[in-house]
């Protein structure tokens, strides 16, 4: 059987350790002869299976050599798939938290087996569904007796900083990580952190002080990085420090409108479980595998698509919804929801080396359905955009659209409209279906009973 | 209170070592993880030390109420 060329991952040819790749629509990893001792480490120490069965750290098969792109593979791994790539500037503050806190329980279970972790980048992590999963099968290297921890900077970066940033300042913070590929500079988050945080020990000392002393210690630390030394217990300790540091912060309660959007919804709780069941019955229809929930608020309609069955990302701009949509997760029975903070007037751009180490929105595209909910006067109506970029974006993303029209006579659209100049001429019910109508088929209309609005699903069609 | 002593940590640790005289692109972070660990170390042992101070005075109480409560039961 001829085989496909192998592809590189962009995001991934710093680590000297191996590379991944794609070939035949799998993706696979190689691990390099550098990397040899610690993988052989990490399988016999018993701490993969250890991490693994605490589904802690992603498993893989070991898969034939002579797959290596490049001839020069000591190993070649088969991790499981990530359904949906996400990114630390697209999660929740309890994301963010959990992210570092399944970083460090992995450090502290690697300790125990003598084993490392060398780096603590957030982008090690992703959540398939609620869960935190650590994917870099290449970042666990033995542990060198007395030696401190070379991740440690990192994790402040990429976890505690954001975070205490998020808990002490504004949620909305978590935006920083995009323009900070590497993690909030320590230094900055100083600038921005009020006085108060620094009466959190753990936070004076691993971003204030840490800061602070960066380039007096830089100067002194020189080239004898390899004669400090620091006792195990001690590193644990400082961990154990991290660990609660992490743990504790909570953010401060500051409630937006879109988290009581259900509580103060225009219409009645029967007009509101009619439009639910019509939901459901246009999912059942097209019986998805994935679903993009656009502008989902706390996800209320993506555990619709759940159910059914479809692995869901529940796409919100409002991070407190994010945070309401991730903190309910805990109590589904099913793990198929990812909640994530999204904008989509100025959705994730590609980004980092040359542009492609992280994958724009678009790029990580296509899904069964696309759900646009109570969305298009927001789109239209406070952001100006016209009806025909609408529906050209949401054509490209999917291959079916649930999409709610909100005419102008619906008493939500009256009131947005009772603050401004109605230059929206063009927003009308005749409009929108000529403007779908040009990306789209349509298959099926419903009025949700009680209310002025309407359901409408679409097939997009390419002829 | 706390932060005067994380200061004062810090400025009496960090400042006598010889500075050399170029910068190298390590961060610094191993040093001070050096210090943080050993500063966080003396917090833990004061904090188990001071609890275990205020529970000695605490069982004093204890025993002193229970001995209350005892005598109290008897006048009944």
């Amino acid at each position: 059987m001829m085989r496909s060329k192998p592809q590189n991952e962009n995001s991934s040819f710093r680590d000297p350790a191996g590379f991944i790749f794609y070939r035949d629509g799998t993706v696979y990893r190689q691990l390099n002869q550098i990397y040899s001792a610690n993988y052989k480490k990490l399988i016999s120490s018993g701490l993969y299976n250890l991490l693994v069965k605490k589904g802690l750290l992603i498993s893989h098969r070991e898969s034939p050599n002579n797959l290596s792109p490049d001839g020069k593979a000591f190993q070649i791994i088969k991790p499981d798939m990530i359904p949906f790539v996400s990114y630390p500037y697209e999660w929740g503050f309890l994301q963010l938290q959990q992210a570092g806190l399944t970083t460090l329980k992995i450090e502290k279970l690697a300790l125990e087996h003598d084993m490392n972790l060398k780096d603590a980048s957030a982008y090690n992590i992703q959540f398939v569904g609620k869960n935190p999963v650590f994917i870099d099968t290449l970042s666990f290297e033995t542990y060198k007796t007395g030696s401190p921890w070379v991740a440690y900077r990192q994790y402040c970066q990429h976890f505690l900083a954001p975070l205490a940033l998020m808990a002490y300042n504004d949620l909305r913070l978590n935006q920083l990580a995009r323009p900070f590929l590497d993690g909030v500079p320590l230094d900055l988050a100083c600038r921005i952190l009020p006085v108060s945080a620094r009466l959190n020990l753990g936070l004076s000392i691993h971003i204030y002080w840490q800061a602070k002393l960066k380039a007096d210690l830089q100067a002194k630390e020189g080239s004898k990085t390899s004669q400090i030394k620091m006792d195990k217990n001690a590193l644990m300790r400082l961990l154990d420090n991290l660990e609660e540091t992490t743990a504790n912060l909570k953010p401060r309660d500051s409630s937006t409108r879109w988290e009581k959007y259900y509580t103060f919804t225009n219409y009645r709780p029967t007009s509101f479980e009619a439009k639910k069941q019509l939901v459901a019955k246009m999912i059942k229809r097209v019986a998805p595998k994935t679903v993009w929930d656009l502008g989902a608020n706390d996800g209320e309609f993506s555990r619709l698509a759940a159910q059914a069955g479809a692995y869901t990302i529940s796409f919100d701009f409002d991070p407190k919804a994010v945070e309401n949509n991730f903190a309910k997760l805990s109590g589904d029975n099913t793990n198929l929801i990812l909640p994530l903070v999204m904008d989509l007037t100025n959705p994730s751009p590609n980004l980092g080396w040359a542009g492609q180490e992280r994958m724009s929105l678009a790029k990580r595209g296509g899904a069964d359905l696309i759900m646009a909910l109570a969305l298009i006067h927001h789109l239209c109506l406070s952001n100006n955009l016209p009806l025909g970029h609408v529906a050209k974006f949401l054509a490209q993303l999917g291959k079916y659209l649930i999409i709610e029209f909100v005419p102008k006579n619906d008493s939500q659209v009256v009131e947005m409209l009772s603050s401004r100049e109605d230059i929206f001429s063009e927003y009308t019910e005749t409009n929108f279906l000529s403007a779908f109508g040009q990306y789209f088929k349509l298959l099926e209309t419903k009025l949700i009973p009680g209310t002025v609005r309407k359901l409408y699903l679409f097939k997009v069609d390419h002829a | 209170m706390l932060e005067f002593l994380v200061a004062g940590f810090f400025y009496f640790f960090v400042f006598p070592i010889n500075v050399q005289a170029y910068l190298d692109p390590g961060s610094g972070s191993l040093i001070f993880q050096v210090l943080a660990a050993s500063l966080i170390s003396v917090v833990y042992m004061a904090k188990r030390n001071w609890s275990k101070l205020t529970s000695l005075f605490r069982k004093d109480a204890q025993s002193l109420s229970q001995h209350d409560e005892i005598k109290t039961a008897k006048r009944k």
